[in-house]
């Protein structure tokens, strides 16, 4: 009875519904690549030759009622379903999934006989997630969503960890090397929200179950390591908030947020042929994972009097970590050991923020905001077993972190916007490594602070209502001071600066219509950066110093009344590469990528419209002899169709 | 080296090709007339700016809570039809609003969704570059969206949307959690955040990183040495570099060498090795 019912309601809703707006975009298209195809797959995310089928799709429809049903398709790998009654609730669907291929190709060492490896197939991740939500709107009632989501990554990728290649005695990682992945998640959401007497309340639960299968290969010359991970948690998010704006001049909100995890899985190494020290046999039979975190937060803003908003905001946090794996460790070199691995850490930090914005100023907005960190972890690390490098390690970090910004923006004149900003951060960290039986490693750090200065200036001018232009610089400096303990015999203890990091960032963009029918946007960038670490006069490490510019233009021109036209070109360099070979392994890179893209579109009826694209790519690397390089032409056609 | 890649270009058949192909259908279609102007992405055909305070009418709360939005300082009035009008806040983003008013309002009616990259690049000129670096997240391929990592109507802009947590490294943990999962051995640098060691916008190195040398790693783990030991690098009690012709650092990065590869951490080996 129920089910003719719902039928009967279903019909009835239909007869009201008014004709769907349905579009429909089938589209074919061909590429064409000369020079390495694995490359050309990374950057691209598909293969060369034809591709074909409906490239778009939508439908929209008022079924009456205030109800409204929408779908979007993007290809066959994107969908999107929305069904909502006003004031009663919505269903929400979601499918993506999108291919990441993986480059294999390896390190390049010049001097080598064979300077560079590629691993044959394509290896690739097919990453996509999965969602359902339903909301309910009732009016007077809470609002009520309840939603699941699933996100899973399944395949290979390619790994920046390089096996061995060794030749007249001299060893290089330059080997590629591989990773098999097997991800997933599954979510659930529980999310009330509803307001009392001007108070919002929201709470938000969810659920996570996690669960990841991973191997990854290091193949060198006569052996290879295999690293093979699982795991899984359980993950339990509580989120409660409570906010209000009592009136137009004060707002406030307060928040907790608890967090347990419980995780749990295993682990194995295995070296064939061990020949080194290094090269050792795990397996960890045991491992346990747990942590459980307390966040609470209290803002209040408030505007003393109008063009002045003052906020202040405090956030207390509470976590406790710990692990614990038993290790079955054979080495290559001595007998069969097994260990047990543990680590606790306790975790508690209080974050201050102040902040203002001021208005009042005529076209001007002045702000300053100032944020303070003070933290304190507890790190307990113990190794017991038979190995030789057991150790106890009791490390208390005290950490505390400055961060002040302060910002204008204004527009004296219409034509005129000029804003800018400057950042001041300073991170402190003191290690007290009270109990360090391995001495000297791993707590051989004992203070760390981060420096950080930020400039950034802004002008866009608008001189006519046919051209604009703006001009951006920024300016990042970081220095990291370094203190570090002595080993008898080795090293002093002391401090010093261990890493500089500058940059210089130049943006100009512009755009111009010099005539109602055409449109010009022109972007030039250039980035100068610089990376400079505490080498000790070692020649196998170099400055990381380089340029990269990047010009990015597009143009669109009316034809006619039906048929538009746009021009797309993009232009980005590199030059960062230094030949170190004969102490150490390049890593520098020297290369370019130019694209050019044209396009035309014509209405050819009210439902009737079709598009076409040709584009042109090159990637050149010569900082790896052109291994990379690669040359691709793209066509594309497609028609939408509106019913 | 620019001179030659200028050569390369100009003399290409295929970019001179394209080149004067367009400039004469340009010049053969200029004197037709037309009765439709172009539209300047992310601009909208036919609309106009209305202000906040009309944005306000339906959507109260957003309007209220811009304002601790760090959004809200560039925030400027604007004159509109010769008309103060609050700032165009909203508009600055999602862009002119009066045909959505004059629709009646409605999810996705002429107003752009705020999904759109060239919303936010219009403003943030360097993102826009790196986004076309060789190494980048996918969002002008339409794969992701500036705001599944940024919550443009949030007071902290690095929170995406309805995000429980209140960290910034919550943002990278929502899809990169086997790197964010907790380890015996948790590797300190990951206390400083991902943007220690990866640009989430682009890069020209793979995997967004920073740097892929070893300055990477030896900007926070570089040791104090001793007199007289120059070209010698101590880490810890390990030398590794200066004590023979394949010394450590010679070999490669500290994680490309594959000797510290468990980067985000290590369930076996507080040295991070595995």
């Amino acid at each position: 009875m129920k089910r003719v019912a719902l039928i009967l309601l279903f019909a009835a809703t239909l007869s009201r519904a008014a004709a769907p707006e349905i579009t429909v975009t089938p589209g074919v298209n061909f590429a064409t690549v000369s020079g390495n195809d694995d490359k050309f797959r990374a950057d691209f995310g598909r293969d060369d030759g034809w591709m074909g089928g409906i490239g778009e799709a939508t439908w929209h429809q008022d079924l009456g009622n205030e109800t409204t049903f929408d779908f979007a398709a993007r290809g066959a790998f994107q969908l999107q379903l929305d069904l909502t009654k006003k004031e009663v609730g919505y269903l929400r669907a979601g499918f993506s999934q999108f291919r990441k291929y993986s480059d294999t190709t390896g390190g390049f060492y010049q001097p080598f006989t064979t300077p560079s490896f590629q691993l044959a197939g394509d290896p690739h991740l097919d990453i996509g997630n999965i969602t359902v939500e339903v909301g309910l709107t009732l009016p007077k009632l809470p609002l009520i969503t309840l939603g699941y989501e699933r996100q899973y990554r399944t395949g290979q990728k390619s790994l920046l960890e390089w096996g061995g290649v060794t030749e007249a005695g001299v060893t290089r990682k330059i080997y590629p090397s591989v990773k098999n992945v097997d991800e997933q998640a599954d979510i659930f959401k529980i999310g009330v929200a509803y307001e009392i007497k001007n108070i919002q309340l929201d709470n938000q639960f969810r659920y996570e179950r996690y669960e990841t299968d991973t191997k990854r290969v290091t193949l060198e010359e006569g052996k290879s390591v295999t690293v093979r991970e699982t795991y899984q948690h359980d993950a339990f998010f509580n989120a409660f908030r409570l906010d209000s704006r009592l009136n137009e001049q004060v707002y406030w909100s307060v928040g907790y947020l608890y967090t347990t995890l419980s995780g749990d899985g295993g682990m194995s190494v295995n070296t064939a042929l061990p020949v080194t020290a290094f090269d050792r046999n795990w397996v960890a039979r045991v491992l346990d994972l747990g942590t459980e975190s307390h966040v609470l937060n209290a803002n209040l803003m408030f505007g003393p009097f109008k063009g002045l908003t003052l906020y202040t905001g405090v956030q207390a946090e509470q976590t406790d970590a710990d692990g614990l794996t038993d290790a079955l460790l054979t080495t290559g070199l001595s007998p069969t050991t097994t260990n047990q691995l543990q680590s606790t850490t306790d975790k508690t930090s209080l974050t201050e923020t102040f902040g203002a914005r001021y208005t009042k100023i005529p076209h001007t907005t002045l702000y300053a905001e100032a944020r303070l960190t003070q933290q304190q972890i507890d790190l307990d690390e113990v190794q017991t077993g038979t190995a030789a490098d057991n150790f106890v390690s009791q490390t208390d970090t005290e950490i505390f972190r400055q961060d002040y910004r302060a910002g204008f923006n204004t527009a004296p004149w219409r034509i005129v916007t000029f804003s800018g900003r400057y950042r001041y951060a300073l991170y402190q960290n003191d290690y007290d490594a009270s109990i360090d039986t391995a001495a000297g490693y791993p707590a051989y750090i004992t203070m760390q602070d981060f420096t950080t200065d930020e400039v950034m200036l802004k002008l866009t001018v608008r001189p006519c209502t046919y051209f604009s232009a703006s001009l951006q610089y920024q300016l990042v400096a970081t220095d990291i001071q370094t203190g570090t303990a002595g080993v008898p015999a080795l090293a002093p203890k002391g401090t010093r600066i261990s890493g500089e990091y500058n940059a210089n960032i130049y943006s100009v963009s512009a755009t111009l219509t010099p005539i109602s029918r055409l449109y010009l946007m022109g972007l030039v960038s250039y980035q100068d950066t610089c990376t400079k670490a505490f080498d000790n006069q070692a020649a196998a490490v170099t400055a990381y110093n380089g340029d990269v510019y990047t010009v990015l233009g597009t143009a669109g021109f009316v034809i006619d009344d039906k048929t538009d036209a746009t021009l797309e070109c993009s232009y980005s360099f590199s030059d960062n590469f230094k030949n170190n070979a004969a102490a150490g392994l390049p890593l520098g890179l020297d290369n370019q990528r130019t694209s050019l893209i044209a396009g035309l579109s014509r209405k050819f009826t009210d439902k009737v419209s079709a598009r076409l694209r040709y584009g042109w790519y090159q990637y050149n690397e010569t900082s790896n002899g052109g291994l990379n390089d690669y040359t691709s032409q793209l066509v594309s056609a497609a028609c939408t169709v509106r019913f | 080296m620019r001179c030659a890649l200028k050569k390369q270009y100009f003399t290409n058949p295929v970019v001179i090709g394209t080149i004067s192909g367009l400039a004469l259908i340009a010049l053969a279609i200029s004197c037709a007339t037309v009765n439709r102007v172009v539209v300047v992405p992310p601009m909208i055909a036919g609309a106009k700016y209305v202000g906040m305070d009309s944005c306000a009418l339906c959507h109260e709360k957003e309007v209220k809570n811009f304002t601790r939005t760090q959004h809200s300082r560039i925030e400027l009035r604007e004159v509109v039809d010769k008309e103060e009008v609050a700032g165009l806040g909203c508009e600055a983003c999602h862009g002119p609003g009066s045909l959505h008013v004059e629709a009646g309002g409605g999810k996705g009616k002429f107003i752009l969704s705020g999904k759109e990259a060239d919303s936010c690049f219009q403003c943030h000129l360097d993102k826009r570059a790196e986004f076309s670096l060789a190494s980048h997240h996918p969002v002008r391929e339409g794969k992701m969206h500036c705001t599944a990592c940024h919550n443009p109507h949030g007071d902290d802009i690095n929170q995406p949307a309805g995000a429980l947590h209140h960290r910034a490294d919550a943002v990278c943990a929502q899809c990169h959690k086997e790197q964010a999962r907790p380890r015996v051995f948790e590797h300190e640098a990951m206390r400083e955040g991902c943007t220690t060691c990866h640009n989430p916008h682009g890069s020209i190195n793979a995997n967004l990183l920073v740097q892929r040398d070893n300055n990477l790693c030896l900007k926070c783990h570089a040791q104090v040495a001793a007199p007289n030991t120059a070209g010698t690098v101590m880490i810890g009690k390990v030398p590794h570099a200066g004590f023979a012709g394949n010394s450590l650092l010679q070999q490669g990065t500290c994680f490309s060498a594959g000797c510290h590869t468990a980067v985000h951490g290590s369930d076996v080996n507080s040295h991070l090795r595995y």
